[in-house]
């Protein structure tokens, strides 16, 4: 069984993460390394997928006058938030762990969020069409990834105890008239977000048929070093 | 035939795909396994590899269109040379797993966008460069039109000129021993190599060994295009380089008055970019000769005048640039330039921010430079870098003044320009930027 590489990075800049990615991606095609996770959270940043319709995008200026930062992204899917409380994951994977098929990797995803709800008590569960996973007619994780070079890229968010409010700014995902709820909003004492990181880490693992493998310091040395395969 | 290029089935139950961005324009030249299209479907953003190498000879489906999946995209125009002998898989473009094909992918990436379409060569050039083992079609020409010549030929043998590749790119299935770890480069690597070999256009041509300790970066999209839109620049256009220094204490006064009411009002600082826009603006519409590009046997001199400006990014930077600057004002200049760099720096420029600039300004000041000497974008002319301003004591009559001085500095493209007209171009920008004051109109 093959593995997956795991660690936690506690809160790192999108753009630095963003670095990580492509790196470890240009890594994962070419077979130097095996699939991996990084869990971490954000600073506040709003991102625009490439699919962020023009009517969803606010100015710029209204999203960065807190503070936060503002990124287009090459994920798929359209406008949403990161920050503090939100747990991320960036499962850099090839795709023939799903047999190359990116619906079976969103559902895999979703799986793994509502997998990971579960051990805190909470019936998540998929709304479709839409892509995420839902509580009472909230998203509490959203889900968007790019494929390059059969690797997959960007991943997934779990609203742990995010500050709301920040996405009022924006109509999360494109999607209008569904709220964005946490963990924290539904009355569960949040857990340290390492803690939900180490359950993502293996309920990804065991559904995508790897073995998990934390080493957050090996996968930091790969991400600045930029050097040793694995 | 052209190959046909389908939208790929994503997924099990993936019925249509809608096309994000295209990565490639017809007339580019592709290589087997290149990305060529993002594809948005649902939450997923996938770049689509190209099943064969070839020239893109058309779009089928604009940005933005949805379409059923086997639906035709786009037509490739198979390289004839490697058709045969790669046998591209007919398969959906996702589907299959070529992680091994990723390395000559990635070389044939490198060809610059002018590498010359197929048969831009008589058939003696061809004969020479087959008996040597090369691909004519690989070569970079410099010929007319592009064409290669003898001398391209020898050139290219000599390993002289980097952007070409060698011969009919090896089978994805034979074993590669360069492919397996890329990474490290072997002692023995020139053996592996057959004995012509020459990287194509810089990226492959590693001759270092890291040391420990030693961080490798990849290069990104970016720093190739620099870099290759750099080395193109310094290879064709023969620079020169003039100074002048500027007493801006007027203007810095002037600036100092309004600053705090502007970044009020409109919500960013004034620059002295802008001023120094202004007066070059109006220093290329006295000599237009400056917004001109160098075109075989006749200079293009242009008409609009768009200003190219140098914006810093975190890995890079980029030249949006500001249509008909000859038609704003100082303020509307300040406005474009804020819009584009905000633009620039979010990732969020369209293609036609960065495209038709005239000449550029580089706000090499920005960083504490007082000298510089730029790198023309090339096809426009020339190029002005504003420095940073600096109180300096000067002689002013028979006494001695401390004055704000800024010097600006030109590259030029001396087939089209020489000193004088260059003296003539500074000395009225220094002007007019010497006469900046309370009583210019910035609206």
């Amino acid at each position: 069984m093959s593995e997956l590489l795991c660690g936690w990075f506690g809160r790192k800049p999108y753009v630095t993460a963003l670095d990580w990615q492509h790196m470890l991606l240009e890594k994962r095609a070419r077979q130097l390394m095996p699939d991996v996770l990084l869990t971490l959270e954000h600073p506040p940043t709003y991102t625009a997928g490439t699919a962020t319709k023009p009517e969803h995008l606010p100015p710029v200026e209204d999203l960065t006058q807190s503070g936060a930062a503002f990124y287009r992204s090459g994920r798929g899917g359209s406008i949403t938030y990161h920050g503090p409380g939100q747990l991320i994951g960036y499962p850099i994977i090839h795709l023939s762990a799903v047999n190359y098929d990116v619906h079976r990797y969103l559902r895999l995803l979703e799986e793994a969020c509502i997998r990971v709800l579960a051990k805190w008590g909470i019936a998540a569960h998929r709304d479709a069409p839409y892509t995420g996973v839902w509580v009472q007619g909230a998203k509490i994780a959203a889900i968007g990834v790019r494929v390059s070079r059969r690797v997959a890229m960007h991943g997934l968010a779990i609203n742990v105890h995010p500050d709301l409010a920040a996405f009022e700014r924006i109509t999360p995902c494109g999607i209008q008239g569904k709220g964005v709820t946490s963990m924290a909003n539904l009355g569960i004492n949040p857990p340290p977000l390492h803690d939900v990181a180490q359950e993502l880490c293996r309920q990804l693992a065991k559904l995508s048929g790897h073995h998990v493998r934390y080493d957050a310091e090996a996968l930091a040395q790969i991400c600045t070093l930029g050097e040793e395969g694995t | 035939m052209p190959y046909q290029i389908r939208m790929p089935k994503l997924g099990e139950s993936v019925v249509e795909g809608t096309i994000g961005r295209w990565l490639k324009a017809v007339g580019d030249q592709v290589a087997l396994d290149e990305p060529i299209v993002e594809v948005d479907t649902d939450k997923v953003s996938a770049e689509i590899p190209s099943p064969v190498a070839g020239v893109i000879s058309a779009i089928l489906v604009p940005e933005g269109a949805t379409v059923s999946v086997d639906m035709p995209i786009a037509e490739v125009l198979e390289d004839t040379a490697s058709a045969s002998e790669q046998q591209p898989e007919a398969q959906s473009a996702g589907a299959d797993d070529h992680a091994d094909g990723q390395e000559e992918s990635s070389g044939e990436e490198l060809k610059e966008a002018e590498t010359p379409k197929p048969h831009k060569y008589t058939p003696a050039v061809r004969h020479i460069a087959t008996a040597a083992g090369l691909d004519p079609g690989s070569i970079k020409g410099h010929g007319t039109g592009g064409r290669v010549t003898r001398k391209d030929v020898e050139a290219a043998l000599k390993g002289a000129l980097p952007s070409f590749s060698v011969g009919a790119p090896t089978g994805s299935t034979q074993e590669d021993p360069r492919q397996v770890e890329p990474q490290r480069p072997k002692t023995d690597d020139a053996e592996a190599q057959p004995a012509h070999a020459v990287p194509a256009s810089g990226g492959k041509m590693r001759n270092i060994i890291p040391a420990e300790g030693d961080a490798v970066v990849p290069v990104t999209r970016m720093r190739r295009h620099i870099a290759e839109h750099m080395t193109e620049s310094k290879r064709i256009v023969p620079h020169a380089w003039t100074m002048v220094e500027v007493d801006v204490t007027s203007l810095v006064r002037f600036r100092e008055s309004i600053k705090a009411e502007f970044a009020q009002r409109e919500g960013f600082n004034l620059t002295y970019l802008a001023f120094v826009m202004k007066a070059a603006v109006e220093g290329l519409r006295e000599y237009p000769i400056l917004n001109s590009q160098w075109d075989g046997d006749r200079i293009v001199i242009r008409k609009r005048i768009n200003l190219g400006i140098a914006v810093d990014l975190e890995d890079g930077l980029i030249v949006p640039v500001v249509k008909d600057a000859d038609k704003k004002s100082i303020v509307g200049l300040a406005h474009a330039v804020h819009e584009l760099a905000v633009r620039a720096r979010s990732g969020a420029l369209r293609p036609e921010d960065v495209e038709g600039g005239t000449f550029t300004v580089n706000n090499t000041g920005a960083f504490g430079s007082v000298m510089s000497a730029p790198i023309i974008n090339y096809p426009q002319a020339a190029i002005l870098s504003m420095e940073t301003i600096t109180r300096r004591p000067v002689v002013v009559g028979e006494g001695i003044a401390i004055r704000s001085i800024m010097n600006l500095c030109v590259s030029l493209d001396h087939r089209i320009l020489d000193g004088a007209v260059i003296g003539r171009f500074l000395r009225s920008v220094k002007r007019r930027l010497e006469s900046y004051d309370e009583t210019t109109p910035i609206y």
